[in-house]
């Protein structure tokens, strides 16, 4: 196996480490990998490989824009103005080659519309609740 | 039963009861209904104050009553089940693809945070003046 084909496993392994010397190496064994056709340490990272994707399908990753929407006018404003905000970076971070930083942005405006969502939930649950005790 | 099936039997039961309250009670005559924090903190009206009123008046298809309570809500509609088509779809075509950008793209976030925000301004001074 070469060099080249054992970073292609490498890059979507759990234990890999950047070296500024030698590159990406091994977390595990602090070298090089050397292996030949499997490896025994290898652990896949479904964060890597959910990446590798997103550079393959050209597609950006989900915008949460219609969920952002949704809180906006059902929930608690600021959160789902958040999540617009977020949404807005994803394509353009994508389509400059920012992969991981449009993942992030991505999972950002995914976490102010969850957020949002559970709270504007739990306030409306709990504001019928005291309602329904005054009348009883 | 599996978990799941289960999930989401509860959670279809929960959307149909939900239908149902919000066709036959008034949330503007009933005080049932969960108020809109930032009014009651503040006093002013946020984009989304009226939304259940609309949705009211909306599943008794009286389509002008509901636009003056909340008109973003009415008007994003078909944008959002658009949207969600969109982000179900797997295969895209060049033509699709191109739409999802005009749409959906960055240009197209920007417009729908300018609207929200100029119809929450709006709607305010209106009520001021």
């Amino acid at each position: 196996m070469t060099r080249e084909e054992r970073l292609r496993i490498c890059k979507t392994c759990k234990n890999k480490k950047k070296d500024l010397q030698l590159g990406l190496i091994c977390g595990l064994t602090n070298n090089p990998a050397d292996f030949d056709v499997q490896c025994p340490y290898y652990e896949q990272s479904e964060e890597e490989v959910k990446k590798i994707d997103y550079v393959h399908t050209n597609k950006p990753p989900k915008t949460w824009l219609t969920e952002s929407i949704l809180v906006t006018l059902f929930c608690c404003l600021p959160f789902g103005i958040a999540g617009i905000v977020n949404a807005s970076k994803v394509e353009s971070l994508y389509n400059s080659g920012q992969v991981n930083e449009a993942l992030e942005a991505s999972e950002n405006a995914a976490k102010w519309v969850k957020t949002s969502f559970i709270l504007g939930l739990v306030g409306s649950i709990l504001y019928v609740i005291v309602n329904l005790a005054q009348l009883a | 039963m599996s978990k799941k099936a289960i999930k989401w039997i509860l959670i279809g039961l929960a959307i149909v009861s939900l239908i149902v309250i919000y066709t036959v009670f008034n949330p503007n005559s009933s005080s049932y209904f969960p108020k809109c924090p930032f009014k009651m903190l503040t006093g002013f009206k946020c984009p989304g104050c009226g939304s259940q009123r609309a949705v009211h008046h909306l599943l008794n298809f009286n389509i002008k009553n509901a636009i003056n309570e909340n008109a973003i809500l009415v008007l994003s509609i078909p944008y959002i089940i658009l949207g969600f088509i969109y982000d179900i779809k797997k295969k895209h075509t060049a033509k699709s693809l191109i739409w999802r950008k005009r749409l959906f793209g960055q240009k197209a976030i920007i417009a729908v945070l300018t609207i929200i925000i100029a119809f929450w301004i709006y709607r305010n001074i209106v009520l001021l003046i």
